[in-house]
């Protein structure tokens, strides 16, 4: 089914949402055929693919490829990278990024995936709508469990809202996988904002891939607040944030392996945070 | 010898054109009309007994055709593998069991008007398994309460009952191994094992047969050998080979994939002359991972050394996984001991082999032939030794090699010949030195507190096919080609010879060229995809590294045999002798007055005027010797202490294949060979879940094989040993460029960090285990 | 399940064709068109081999429900030559013998053309990541990297030449 507006779309899945699934980069939900459902519903006419610079920060459409994202020159900001962008060009090889969707990769709810990591380290918002409204959510609320969003069948997430980072912020994303195209083994958004006298005012750390969703370690940007960032205290603050994880065994690295690299790239997502202040 | 006008150039590829426009049909792009669809239903049980089988559900599937069971198959043994001679291949697979023993077994087989339908028809057929204990590890499987795999299969004539799953014992012994221990200053023991890895052709397996209407059948299928696989579905259809057509086809890689008939060619075959109708069938590539794979294997290595760095004993026991169907298991694991035996000189030396059946998907032939499995302990040990002793790694491997006038025991078992060219010396000096070996030995290891920096080398061989002097043996060897004239000047090929997209066809274009003394656009390989059995002569095809050496030498043979037709015909037309006639350059002229002459043009269109008749050159040979073609990888790294991962920094891979005869293609071959072996290395392990015996990650996304962003700078060169038997010069290719890599690579963590991996893959997690991280 | 009629520009041909609503567009070309040289090496977007060209935009077939290209242009390997002239990264390719078993090839080659379109000189790890969609397992990538390399010369020789 192909609609063509937000309206029609929601119309078709408040009727057979239980059944439907919803595609539009196709990367995940085509993979099986038949994929599983007796609906699909077809997103990608709804004029959902935008990127777009507000007051206070960039709106972007769930229907945005990676690839458009990669191209826009809203996400580079003086040079670097912004850290959306780190974690858009670490998902799967170009073809992938030629059609997946920013949507397509938050929805799929997946423990690996890329996207929701840098988001939440953003602090961003996602904006859903149903049938009788339209709201706005923080990204730490949407994902419920394991390929389980808050959505219900009859909501469409329609887009994400990025906040510009307070100054005197700095962010990175990192992933470790097992060659250069593949899921993440471990993925850390770390985005850290510093106040008075060089103490760290704001932390923001999510880890993907280590729980069944990807999580904030509140324990570890605690345990940053107020502190000076130096490579004890970050040291510290990477070890919280594993013993935060809940990570299980499978073919991609055992419960074991993700831990230890849970510490190891939060320590080096929050050093390379710490760099791109400086820089 | 002088100079060569076309062997050792390159040339646009046969195939090139064809294959850069999609032009070029490979068998999964081939329809007829009339085609139906097949599908194979699989046992989801890794050891169960079929109870019962009801496809009356699935028949009545508007648009099904066919379906097949065990009880619809001739009740006759076959095994895949089409190089072993018959009287000593185990006969152990149906072509539909009634027993699964491995998940994905194959049960009961659809043929109906699309492939929906095909696999619609696969939910609609009844199985009961009883399930029974299955088994996964060889030396488990060997004990006196393990499940029973196979009771009775056949070797030859003879019915041979299974002794603890045991499929074969080999020993392979020179010289008194005691002895030879007694005598070293110090012995050296330990235990590696390789994993599972699979070749991961491009292409998966895909076969159509067309039932012809005088009962003949007509088979397209990828094949390393249109006659091998004619001989195998032959004796598993129980029809006289002359009654199958097999085709070539243009192939999407094999890398040893296509070494065998597969399930597929006999199941489709059975469909068609059910259905008497054209039966297609393709793979999945889920399905391509458990059609084939190379033999895990656990050795146990204990070698003997003086202080001087001479070796007096060598000793290797390995044990094989066979998997559920014997297939290439005896073959690969006495193959195995050959190349042992001829890594390193030792007076004495011995090998003991065996491979167990298991319940997991069959494995098959994968470039080497068993050359890693033992390559890994042999040089990984052999850095040990030369570390002990203060010896130079490269050093070592000079002074120890099988060399020139060596004894070089071919594919194990009895055969055996001195080493007539030999590169390997300047392989292990020149590589040495493009990458600066000496001082990059010496560098600081620790590059950072977290980053360890290590270059290491190791060295290996492929034998050049499996000729020998004496007739007969467990191999089959022979070659056989046709070159024939046109009336134009330009001479056609006809080889049996497969090309799976490594450039044998020109190979062969050149040889022929060059012996013919006509330019390479002159000449024709006929029939790239569509030459049969009908036609071509009987030659065993491309495996075992023997497309440029053995069918090379009978393209040679054939094109000199045409040659001497040509002055023959010459003769009586010049009306004068054939001995007094010169052939060069394409024209034929009398030795005393050269300006008088004839192109080979106009011979070939007068001997059709004149009633000469067609000019053409045949061969049948063997060849008497199976060369070794050497290599040699060097390979930089640093290992990252904090999460495990090498990250590669530079090879250098040389190779001595003799004559160079297609440079593009032999860089291809090497440059590919670095790939795989990398992933060998690295990344690549077929894991199989023990709970349920199915494949965890038999699929792209989780058995990694390395991209362009994984991949190094690789250096590649060439040491042109020439061999006195090969064509031009020239020895094999194929296999060695794999079989060294992943040595290399673990010598240089072994630099790099001081730890000794002893396990393939050297995975990140293994290095922060054996760090004590995890 | 019924078919479902659909209308497709392929090479700059028009096509009317009835598909089923799970088939991918790898399906219709190969099998209702009979354009095989797109090729299916795994069904699910790992190896590339099933690449083409839909809007300018490299695309895996095998991922694409055939329905959804109604309206859109769709460029196969069979459509790239021009004035039955070979396109350059075709060319790059012959000249550098960088074509083996010839399977990854045709998706490989869509994926360059995509890429040289919308980047001009690009340097030697820009080629590799653009083409780290497409596996190969005959010749190490080597000589392919260095095909695209040389055919984005071709492409800037021909447009300074226009």
């Amino acid at each position: 089914m192909i609609p063509n507006t937000l309206e029609e779309a929601i119309s078709i899945l408040k009727d057979r949402g239980k059944d439907a699934k919803i595609m539009a980069g196709c990367t995940d939900v085509f993979v099986d055929k038949p994929p599983g459902t007796k609906t699909l519903v077809d997103i990608s006419n709804l004029n959902l693919n935008y990127i777009t610079r507000t007051e206070d920060g960039i709106r972007i459409g769930a229907t945005t490829t990676y690839a458009s994202l990669q191209d826009s020159e809203l996400l580079r900001v003086h040079g670097l990278k912004h850290i959306l962008l780190q974690a858009v060009d670490s998902v799967g090889h170009p073809m992938v990024r030629n059609m997946g969707t920013i949507g397509g990769n938050i929805c799929s709810a997946v423990s690996c995936a890329d996207i929701p990591p840098a988001l939440m380290a953003l602090d961003a918002s996602l904006v859903i709508v149903g049938p009788t409204e339209e709201k706005t959510v923080s990204v730490n609320d949407f994902l419920v469990d394991n390929k389980k969003t808050i959505l219900n069948y009859d909501e469409i997430l329609k887009e994400i809202r990025v906040p510009d980072l307070p100054a005197d912020s700095g962010g990175s994303f990192l992933k470790l996988a097992r060659t250069s195209v593949d899921l993440a083994q471990v993925n850390v958004a770390a985005c850290v904002t510093l106040g008075e006298e060089g103490l760290c005012k704001e932390a923001r750390i999510a880890l993907g891939a280590v729980a069944p969703t990807p999580i904030r370690a509140k324990g570890a940007e605690a345990f940053l607040r107020g502190k000076k960032l130096d490579d004890s205290v970050i040291e510290q603050a990477a070890s919280i944030a594993s013993q935060e994880t809940k990570p299980i065994s499978d073919i991609r690295a055992s419960a074991a392996y993700r831990k230890e690299m849970t510490k190891t790239l939060v320590r080096r997502a929050l050093n390379q945070a710490v760099l791109s202040l400086i820089g | 010898m002088s100079k060569l006008a076309v062997v050792g150039k390159d040339y646009q590829k046969t195939d090139a054109f064809d294959k850069i426009t999609g032009a070029a049909k490979f068998c999964s792009d081939m329809t007829v009309p009339r085609m139906l669809h097949a599908k194979v239903l699989r046992s989801p049980y890794p050891h169960a007994i079929v109870t019962k089988i009801d496809a009356s559900d699935a028949l009545k599937l508007p648009g099904v055709k066919a379906v097949l069971t065990h009880d619809d198959v001739p009740k006759i043994l076959y095994n895949r593998d089409y190089h072993t001679v018959w009287d000593t291949l185990e006969r152990d697979n149906y072509i539909l069991e009634k027993k699964a023993r491995y998940v994905g077994d194959k049960i009961a087989a659809v043929a109906a008007e699309d492939l929906d339908t095909a696999e619609e028809a696969l939910d609609l057929i009844d199985v009961r398994y009883q399930e029974l204990p299955a088994v996964y590890d060889p030396v488990e499987a060997m004990q006196a309460d393990a499940p029973k795999i196979h009771d009775e299969i056949m070797i030859g004539d003879r019915r041979v009952p299974v002794r603890n799953n045991v499929i074969r014992n080999t020993s392979l012994e020179v010289g008194d191994l005691e002895k030879g221990f007694s005598e070293a200053d110090m012995v050296f023991e330990d235990r590696y094992a390789t994993q599972r890895a699979q070749q991961v052709a491009s292409e998966p397996h895909s076969v159509l047969v067309i039932p012809e209407a005088n009962g003949r059948l007509t088979v397209w299928a990828g094949t390393q050998s249109i006659f091998g696989l004619r001989m195998k579905l032959a004796a598993a259809l129980g029809m006289p080979e002359s009654m199958i057509k097999c085709v070539r086809t243009h192939m999407g890689g094999s890398f040893g994939s296509y070494l065998d008939m597969n399930i597929y060619e006999p199941i489709t075959a059975l469909l068609a002359m059910k259905t008497r109708r054209p039966v297609k069938y393709v793979n999945t590539r889920e399905e391509e991972f458990i059609s084939t794979a190379r033999h895990p294997a656990v050795s146990y290595i204990k070698t003997g050394v003086k202080r001087d760095g001479t070796l007096t004993a060598r000793y290797l026991k390995t044990m094989m996984d066979g998997a559920a169907y014997a297939a290439h298991s005896a073959a690969a694991s006495y193959c195995v001991g050959g190349w042992f035996l001829s890594m390193y000189k030792a007076p004495n030396m011995k090998y003991e082999g065996c491979v167990v059946y298991t319940n997991t998907f069959p494995c098959g032939a994968f470039r080497g032939f068993g050359h890693p499995q033992q390559n890994f302990p042999v040089e990984s040990q052999m850095d040990m030794i030369a570390e002990e002793l203060g010896i130079d790694p490269v050093e070592i491997r000079l002074k120890n090699h099988v060399g020139l006038g060596d004894d070089f025991y071919y594919q194990g078992v009895a055969r055996h010949g001195p080493v007539c060219s030999c590169g390997v010396p300047e392989l292990l000096e020149k590589g040495a030195k493009l990458i600066g070996w000496q001082e990059k030995r010496l560098r600081k290891r620790e590059i950072s507190p977290t980053k360890r920096y290590g270059i290491g080398v190791a060295r290996g061989f492929h034998t050049s096919g499996a000729g020998d002097k004496r007739y007969g043996g467990d191999t089959y060897e022979y070659a056989s080609s046709i070159v024939k004239f046109n009336e134009d000047g330009a001479a056609n090929v006809i080889t049996a010879g497969a090309d799976t997209g490594c450039g044998e066809w020109q190979v062969w274009c050149q040889i022929a060229a060059e012996t013919l003394e006509i330019p390479f656009e002159k000449v024709i390989m006929s029939s790239m995809s569509g030459i049969t059995t009908d036609e071509a002569p009987h030659d065993l095809g491309t495996h075992a590294t023997r497309g440029t050496y053995a069918i090379g030498m009978g393209v040679k043979a054939a094109a000199e045999d045409a040659k001497k037709r040509i002055l023959e015909v010459a003769a009586g037309i010049l009306e004068g002798k054939a001995e007094d006639l010169e052939a060069k350059d394409g024209k034929v002229y009398p030795k005393k007055s050269p300006d008088r002459g004839l192109t080979y043009a106009e011979i070939a269109r007068e001997a059709i005027n004149l009633g000469y008749g067609p000019i053409i050159g045949t061969s049948a040979i063997r060849p008497s010797s199976a060369p070794p073609a050497f290599g040699v990888k060097f390979v930089e790294l640093e290992v990252d202490l904090d999460t495990g991962k090498v990250n590669l920094l530079n090879v250098v891979a040389g190779h001595d294949c003799g004559r160079v005869v297609y440079p593009a293609g032999a860089e291809c071959q090497l440059g590919g060979g670095v790939q795989q072996g990398l992933g060998f290395a690295l990344t690549e392990d077929l894991v199989i879940d023990e709970e349920t015996g199915a494949t965890v990650n038999g699929n792209l996304r989780d058995y990694k094989i390395l991209r362009t962003t994984d991949m190094p700078p690789v250096q590649l060169f060439f040491v042109e040993a020439l061999e006195p038997t090969g064509p031009f010069g020239a020895k094999g290719i194929g296999e060695a460029p794999i079989n060294d890599m992943a040595s290399a690579v673990a010598n240089a963590i072994y630099h790099a960090t001081g730890m000794r991996f002893k396990e393939l893959p050297i995975t990140p997690e293994r290095i922060l285990r054996a760090l004590g991280r995890i | 399940m019924d078919k479902i009629p659909l209308t497709v520009d392929v090479n700059g041909v028009k096509y009317d064709l009835k598909v089923k609503p799970h088939w991918t567009l790898l399906r219709a070309l190969r099998e209702e068109l009979q354009l095989t040289g797109t090729k299916e090496g795994c069904g699910k977007g790992e190896c590339g081999f099933c690449t083409v060209i839909i809007d300018g935009i490299a695309t895996m077939s095998c991922l694409t429900p055939a329905l959804r290209v109604q309206g859109k242009k769709i460029t196969t390997i069979e459509g790239l030559p021009r004035q039955g002239k070979p396109h350059p990264v075709q060319e790059a390719f012959l000249e550098e013998g960088a074509v083996n078993c010839g399977m990854c090839i045709p998706g490989m080659v869509m994926a360059a053309v995509a890429f040289l379109n919308k980047k001009a000189n690009p340097t030697e790890g820009e080629v590799r990541t653009a083409l780290s969609g497409n596996i190969c397992r005959c010749g190490g990538y080597a000589r392919p990297v260095k095909a695209v390399l040389i055919a984005s010369q071709k492409i800037m020789e021909a447009k300074t030449n226009e």
